[in-house]
């Protein structure tokens, strides 16, 4: 009996020694969790640039955001019968359930969760400055403003569909909801533009005060004053506040920060990984093995490549348009048939090319629109002729007075300079345009404005 | 004692709780009392005597020193007696008695505790006997040609009887006359009785056959504790021993060897080699996760608990590492690293009481794996060789070539392609590629297995190794594996034993998979003219041919299962006892895509090499009483305490641009990466298990478990299970002790809980994710895995009341009715995306299984010709009593899933097909209001409008296992089934022509709508204007079949064969499985129905034949 306590004793030793706990404590060691990662500067700097890598992931930037404007706009036609990219959204067939935005839709609330996380958490990062933390919180505004202005342009008829914007727009999560917690209706177009207003405002006010946090990396590869300046730019357009657009243009453009890509060197800019000397803000690849958007437009790339270009894009260009075929576009003949693709994302993995998501031309082209839409055709002519100029320098002026000539000209000179950047659709939607593709195999090519087609439907992510 | 109750009967409360207590107490001390005499008659009588050539009075020396007994003798008469050899353990007085007297010339008379010894009067015929004896000497032996001591040897007709020693030996000394006509009758506890003529043979070779009803009388009910008496266990086990398990049969795993072998226990077959096999215990006790396709959602285990000796198996499942090992790597089957050959028992715990002391991991039963262990003797050595073929069954019908043109041609032309474009676009018409003959062969199976054993009375080993090598009849596939293991039993002392287990295997296996992925297009060459592969450039999918010849997917694997135990006998009835074991398990998978063909061409090869470390360590130290108290009351008392860990290391290299296409090193690659990932999981219990046992009638059980565990992270949940379980042997009543032909009738009941902690690591916390690519070299980390702090233990309360009873010795039959209640089920739960995830672990709702097993074995036959049948069936019925909140959770529009109250969790949900409509050639669907629309106009990804259209687990299945005996010969056949359960088909192969461009179809597509007017099932083929609904009933087939899964037929030479090589033993056997299907939805004529389309990779019929060798 004596061994018998002797082992019941040592039993209940072992279990409630001071080891037990330790032993039961187990590291996760692939994850790190959400108190954890923001008790110090190093960790809450890698969740912003957690949300700098899904922008560039290919559910959204590397792929599925970038295509769908052009895709939907006319600007391509596939080069393959079967694996078609974005398919449904070329047919406007995109329902609830299948639905090529849909891995859209659930990256960008992933990335709005990230930034939610980071400004609700920024309190408790130890050992940052405020200068810092501030930065931290402006890219955290200018990314969330970033996302829930691309989830409107997809998902919702736009801006001014309606006179007071009353109409659909989508969920805004500008705060951490409990992740059980039911979605209400959407908000109004309204309500989700003053809030990408709200956040590019708060994003504004910060980065003066603030200092750079990533060590790596070029700074235009991160948001900036500048980049939430030209976002506000592009807000304002889509609003159609022409004097803001004007404003803000006029201050980026007078800043000389930024310069146009000469003719000579457009083509090249598109070639390389280099930072082009007129982005505002532009996605940093790195260096990765997954593939790049180029792989898109890439004929030699067997498994990927197919969004040739339409003949209704390349119609738009005169020859001697440094933008157009040869120069800009390369030719392959797949199945007998010539197609032509652009050199804009050329390069592949190594070499793949930042996906520019805000640049100078843009700027020129958007207070280009707002000097026409408020009269002065004058100024809107010179924004339009410097870019139309920079392209093909041996070409004239385009001269005219007509407000709607101008307007259009500007809309196709958008087309030509902006393609394949994810616009052309937008800004169809945008200046309540039809949707003529000519050069089409859709079953459903055309569309008469309005139409509920401009907004895809939502997909039911569960 | 009834006068004393009947006395105490008064109206005044207080004096009658005095008065029963009084008379209670005097009852016990009576009844103890009466107990103590009888079992001064029953219990303490038995004696064990040995020994060669004993006289007489030396035996009943020792009677007397192990019994109460005292003899009285004339020792004259003694002298006259012929010394004996005897070897009897735990025997009463009479049974020593009997065999020591037999032939010699006294009798003896039990006179209370005295023994009378008295001479015999001698009749002239036995005077004749004893003038001229004749000694008869035989050797009893199993069929493994182990001696078989204690075997009873009795003359027919005469009290003439003797028992074998230990080496098996007896002699009977016989008159000339019984020597020439007299006829043996050998028998044996667990052996089938045998009667032999002795035919004047002086030496006599008998074998006996086991008796499986009677050999399941020991089992196995955990690995805590000792094997115990059927009789004395409440809970529900089935048992399937090495002979049922048929090892012998070509299948590379015990798992998948268990179909149909238990009551109740479903395996769901895969008909690829070597990957993970989902069992099923009564039903499947965890909720399903309403997306298959997502690895990362992770939901309880629905596995079975396997434990080997002792020491849990590793499960191989995906956790939370980077998506980098979620996305690519394959598993390998844990349990494969077990050799079927050297399993002695199984036990497979069903209900609270038995599993009850494994608590958190029970919830979806327990399978204890016993392995074989040596035994003292002769060195015995087992040899085993089997060889075969398997070929292909129920072949997936495709479209030949020009089929398929023609019905392409038309798709496109419905799609208003000009007839010229669509005669362009859909390729050549006059080649037909035969791709799955290109891909698939006559594949071969070889196995052969070694097992030495033997040892001493001190130390016993067995000691065994085994090689297979088999091919899956997809070219490209194929599994070779290698077993050891060595056991060890070690007396040290009187007081110390200690056992060592440790066995090593290596696997090896290919899985290109190539056909079952993509099915090509027949029109297309194989090769171009110059002898090379051809590409399909437009498809972007590669040559199966090309991807056989240049890629590469092979895993190369070892696990150790071990362990070390001691026992130490403190005194009689208390032991403590300690056993470490550890499993491990290492993997490397190699993975190449080569740059010559599509699968690596755009990224100039790719390679990944993944690393899979298992490890696992287990300590459980226990203490264990069995006192048996004033006789009657038994008790068996074991509690003790567990620790164990496990952790994974992953690690994974990648590589894509080689220089040289045939160097596919990682060092030869361009482009490099790598991952690595690691989990550790550890928890501590404390267990406890107490049997009680009141006169061998009455039983109960009461276990529990305490479990603390670190997968919550931070907060160290803990639960506590416990069961309790009751049994009733129905027959040693009064009342039906005297119906002799009834052999057990017994009533079992338990209740308790059990849980399932396996969910994977850290799951309630809310996570971030490291991204291996980075932002501008900065490394970067997103939201993973969604916060829910409120998550808790799943709790699966079982209920169950069994019936056993066994009669004419030769039928048991066991009927089990159970409800298993799991409360709090947890399953990712989606969420609204907006909220930043799309699903979330939760506890969600109520769950119940119930149903009913039944088994039945019996030897319908004995004797010269033999049956054995055992026939089993589970009845399951599955239904979620509740969600929380009311609301319905459904998978997403492609799954057909959902979790709704007062439907299975494995229920199929979709929209109820109505044929084609004949005037436009598009679905029709019946829509919630029974109304049949037009597939536009259905709502089709609006699940919810949906309905119950089937189950994916049967409502009943089990197996009719039947075995024959003559002469040498043995023949067995298995039959299994499965009633009410339905399947939905990936639906890419057979549907509405969106998938006509990229891949082969089934031939079905032949009936498509044409022309108006035309009655089929087949849309009017188009690309792009058929909406797909992908949970259409239409895909939704009837999977209620009955398969003859083995028929086996052995013959095993006659020692006259091999006299001179006495103890050798050679079967040689044929074996073959999948011989005949029969669906109840069969398929119409030369086109595809569930047979078909039930498994991707091909389903193989294999042909084996073998030999053993025992000497």
């Amino acid at each position: 009996m004596k061994q018998l306590l002797h082992l019941i004793f040592a039993t209940a030793l072992l279990f409630t020694a001071g080891g037990c706990k330790k032993f039961l404590y187990q590291e996760p060691y692939n994850n790190i969790s959400i108190n954890d990662i923001f008790k110090d500067f190093e960790g809450a700097r890698t969740a912003l640039a957690g949300c700098y890598d899904d922008l560039k992931s290919n559910d959204y930037y590397m792929r599925t955001f970038s295509l769908y404007p052009e895709v939907t706009s006319g600007n391509i036609k596939y080069s393959k019968v079967s694996n078609q990219a974005l398919l449904l959204s070329y047919n406007f067939n995109n329902d609830a359930a299948t639905n090529d935005m849909k891995t859209f839709f659930i990256m960008s609330y992933s990335i709005i969760y990230n930034t939610n996380t980071i400004i609700a958490n920024i309190n408790s990062v130890k050992d940052a400055s405020s200068l810092q933390k501030n930065r931290l919180l402006a890219d955290a505004y200018t990314i969330r403003a970033l996302v829930h202005f691309d989830l409107a342009r997809v998902f919702a008829q736009g801006y001014n569909f309606t006179p007071d914007a009353s109409h659909a727009g989508i969920t805004i999560r500008n705060q951490l909801v409990p992740v059980l917690a039911p979605v209400s209706d959407v908000q109004t177009c309204k309500q989700v533009f003053d809030q990408v207003a709200s956040d590019l405002d708060s994003a504004t006010l910060l980065y003066p005060n603030s200092a750079r946090v990533f060590t790596l990396g070029d700074d235009k590869t991160y948001c900036s004053a500048d980049a939430a300046k030209a976002l506000q730019s592009r807000v304002a357009l889509y609003k159609n506040d022409w004097n803001k657009v004007i404003a803000l243009g006029t201050d980026l453009i007078s800043s000389n920060k930024y310069s146009l890509i000469s003719n000579s060197n457009y083509v090249a800019s598109w070639k390389q990984r280099n930072i082009s000397t007129e982005s505002i803000f532009e996605l940093a690849f790195g260096d990765r093995t997954g593939g790049s958007l180029g792989d898109y437009y890439n004929s030699s790339n067997t498994q990927f490549g197919q969004m040739a270009t339409s003949n209704d894009l390349l119609g738009l260009y005169t020859s001697d348009d440094v933008r157009a075929q040869p120069s800009m576009y390369v030719k392959a003949i797949v199945n007998a048939t010539d197609y032509y693709f652009t050199r804009k994302y050329q390069g592949m993995n190594d070499s793949a090319n930042n996906v520019k998501i805000i640049r100078l031309s843009e700027i020129y082209l958007n207070r280009a629109e707002a000097y026409a839409e408020s009269d002065n055709l004058t100024a809107a002519l010179a924004d339009l002729n410097v870019i139309r100029k920079r392209a093909n320098p041996a070409a004239l002026n385009f001269i005219s007075t007509d407000k709607a000539t101008v307007i259009n000209e500007i809309l196709d000179e958008r087309r030509r300079e902006l393609c394949f950047e994810g616009h052309t659709f937008f800004d169809l939607s945008r200046k309540k345009k039809n949707l003529v593709r000519t050069d089409c195999t859709s079953t459903q090519c055309n569309f008469i404005y309005p139409n509920t087609r401009y907004a895809c439907i939502f997909p039911l992510t569960n | 004692m009834e006068l004393f109750f009947y006395e105490s009967i008064t109206f005044d409360q207080e004096r009658f709780k005095l008065k029963f207590f009084r008379v209670m107490k005097i009852t016990v001390v009576l009844l103890t009392f009466c107990c103590l005499q009888l079992s001064a008659k029953t219990f303490a009588q038995k004696v064990s005597v040995s020994g060669k050539d004993m006289p007489l009075e030396k035996v009943f020396n020792t009677i007397k020193e192990q019994s109460s007994y005292t003899f009285f003798y004339d020792y004259d008469v003694l002298r006259q007696s012929n010394p004996v050899s005897i070897d009897v353990k735990n025997v009463t007085v009479e049974e020593v008695l009997n065999i020591v007297l037999i032939g010699q010339p006294v009798l003896y008379k039990i006179e209370g505790s005295v023994i009378v010894i008295a001479r015999k009067e001698i009749t002239s015929k036995s005077t004749e006997k004893f003038s001229d004896p004749i000694i008869v000497k035989g050797h009893v032996t199993n069929e493994s040609n182990e001696p078989l001591a204690g075997a009873i040897v009795t003359l027919r007709g005469s009290s003439r009887v003797t028992a074998c020693n230990e080496n098996g030996d007896f002699e009977l000394t016989l008159t000339p006359d019984e020597a020439a006509r007299g006829v043996l009758i050998i028998s044996l506890v667990g052996y089938n009785k045998q009667e032999i003529r002795i035919n004047k043979r002086n030496i006599l070779n008998i074998e006996l056959d086991k008796n499986i009803q009677e050999l399941t009388d020991v089992i196995i009910t955990n690995s805590y504790s000792k094997p115990k008496r059927k009789e004395e266990v409440t809970g529900s086990i089935s048992t399937v021993t090495s002979e049922q398990l048929q090892a012998n049969r070509p299948i590379e795993s015990f798992d998948k060897m268990l179909e149909g072998l238990a009551a109740g226990v479903q395996v769901e077959q895969s008909t690829e080699l070597g990957t993970p096999v989902k069992i099923n215990i009564r039903g499947q006790n965890s909720i399903s996760p309403l997306s298959s396709s997502n690895v990362t959602q992770l939901t309880t285990s629905s596995q079975p608990l396997f434990i080997v000796d002792g020491v849990p198996v590793t499960e191989q499942r995906k956790g939370d590492e980077p998506l980098a090992f979620l996305n690519n790597e394959q598993l390998l089957n844990p349990l494969s690293g077990i050799n079927p050959d050297d399993i002695e028992t199984i036990s497979i715990l069903k209900d609270a009481a038995a599993a009850a002391i494994y608590g958190a991991n029970a919830s979806n039963g327990v399978v204890i794996i016993t392995t074989k262990k040596g035994k003292s003797g002769k060195t015995k050595l087992n040899v085993g060789y089997s060889n075969g073929w398997a070929q292909s069954i129920n072949k997936l019908k495709w479209l030949d070539g020009s089929q398929y043109h023609g019905l392409l041609k038309e798709m496109y032309i419905n799609d208003r392609r000009s007839p010229f474009n669509a005669e362009l676009l859909a390729g050549a018409n006059n080649i037909n590629t035969p791709w799955f003959e290109l891909v698939n062969r006559y594949s071969t199976f070889n196995n052969i297995d070694v097992d030495l054993s033997g040892g001493n009375d001190n130390t016993t080993f067995r000691l065994s190794g085994s090689y297979l090598n088999q091919q899956a009849i997809q070219k490209g596939n194929d599994y070779e594996k290698i077993y050891f293991r060595l056991r060890v039993d070690h007396k040290i002392n009187n007081r110390l034993n200690m056992s060592i287990t440790m066995a090593p295997t290596l696997t090896s296996k290919n899985a290109l998979n190539v056909y079952s992925n993509v099915p090509i297009i027949p029109n297309a060459p194989s090769y171009n003219a110059d002898g090379s592969f051809y590409k399909f450039s437009t498809l972007g999918v590669p040559n199966p041919l090309a991807i056989l010849a240049q890629n590469t997917n092979s895993h190369s694997g070892g696990s150790f299962n071990g362990n070390i135990r001691f026992e130490y006998n403190i005194r009689k009835n208390l032991r403590a006892s300690t056993t470490v074991g550890m499993d491990a398990l290492q993997n490397k998978l190699n993975l190449f895509d080569s740059p010559l063909n599509a699968t690596g061409e755009s990224k100039g090869g790719f390679a990944q090499i993944f690393d899979r470390t298992n490890f696992s360590w287990i300590n459980s130290s226990q203490i264990n009483w069995s006192p048996v108290l004033k006789k009657i009351h038994k008790f068996d008392l074991t509690t003790g305490f567990e620790a164990q860990a496990q952790s994974t290391r992953l690690l994974k290299g990648s590589g894509t641009g080689f220089t040289y296409y045939r160097l596919n090193e990682l060092s030869n690659a361009s482009n490099q990466s790598s991952a690595s990932s690691r989990q550790n999981a550890t928890s501590v219990s404390i267990y406890g298990q107490g049997t009680y046992n009141l006169l061998n009638k009455y039983f109960a059980t009461l276990s529990g478990r305490y479990d603390a565990a670190s997968i919550f992270g931070n907060d160290v949940n803990a639960t506590v299970n416990a069961a309790v379980g009751v049994g009733w042997i129905i027959n040693k009543e009064a009342l039906l002790s005297d119906i002799t032909w009834i052999d057990m009738l017994r009533l079992r009941a338990s209740y308790g809980s059990t849980g399932n902690s396996r969910i994977g690591s850290y799951q309630a916390r809310g996570l971030y994710g490291f991204n291996n690519t980075g932002y501008n070299g900065n490394t970067s980390s997103s939201p993973s895995s969604a916060p829910n702090a409120a998550l808790g233990w799943e709790k699966n309360n079982k209920s169950n009341i069994g019936i056993d009873f066994n009669f004419i010795k030769r039928f048991n039959f066991t009927i089990e009715f159970y409800t298993n209640i799991l409360n709090d089920a947890i399953t990712p739960i989606p969420v609204a995306a907006q909220n930043g995830f799309i699903n979330v672990l939760a506890n969600i709702g109520k769950m119940r299984n119930r149903g009913v097993d039944i088994s039945l074995n019996a030897q319908v036959l004995t004797g010269k010709f033999t049956w054995n049948t055992t026939l089993n069936a589970g009845f399951n019925k599955n239904v979620i009593l509740e969600i929380k909140n009311k609301n319905a959770l459904y998978g997403a529009s492609t799954e057909g899933t959902v979790l709704k109250e007062g439907i299975s969790t494995s229920a199929i949900w979709g929209f109820n097909f109505a044929g084609v409509d004949p005037a436009t050639g598009r679905e029709l669907y019946t829509d919630k209001t029974g109304k049949v629309v037009s597939v536009f106009d259905l709502d089709r990804n609006i699940i919810t409008g949906g309905s119950y259209l089937g189950d994916r687990l049967p409502a009943v299945q089990g197996g009719f296992i039947n075995s024959f005996g003559y002469k040498d010969f043995t023949f067995s056949i298995n039959t299994v089934y499965s009633f009410g359960s339905n399947i939905l088909i990936n639906n890419i192969n057979e549907n509405n022509g969106r998938n006509l461009s990229n891949r082969n179809q089934s031939v079905n597509l032949l009936d498509r709508w044409q022309k108006p007017g035309d009655i089929t099932n087949i849309p009017l083929l188009s690309a792009s204007t058929n909406p797909l609904v992908y949970t259409s009933s239409k895909y939704m087939y009837d999977n209620t079949y009955i398969k003859i899964s083995n028929v086996s037929l052995a013959y095993t030479f006659s020692k006259k064969t091999f006299r001179k090589l006495k103890g050798t033993r050679i079967t040689v056997y044929g074996n073959a499985t999948n011989l005949f299907y029969w669906y109840r939805q069969d398929s119409p004529n030369d086109r595809n129905g569930i047979r078909e389309y039930k498994f991707d990779f091909p389903e193989a019929q294999t042909f084996t034949t073998g030999a053993r060798i025992s000497i």
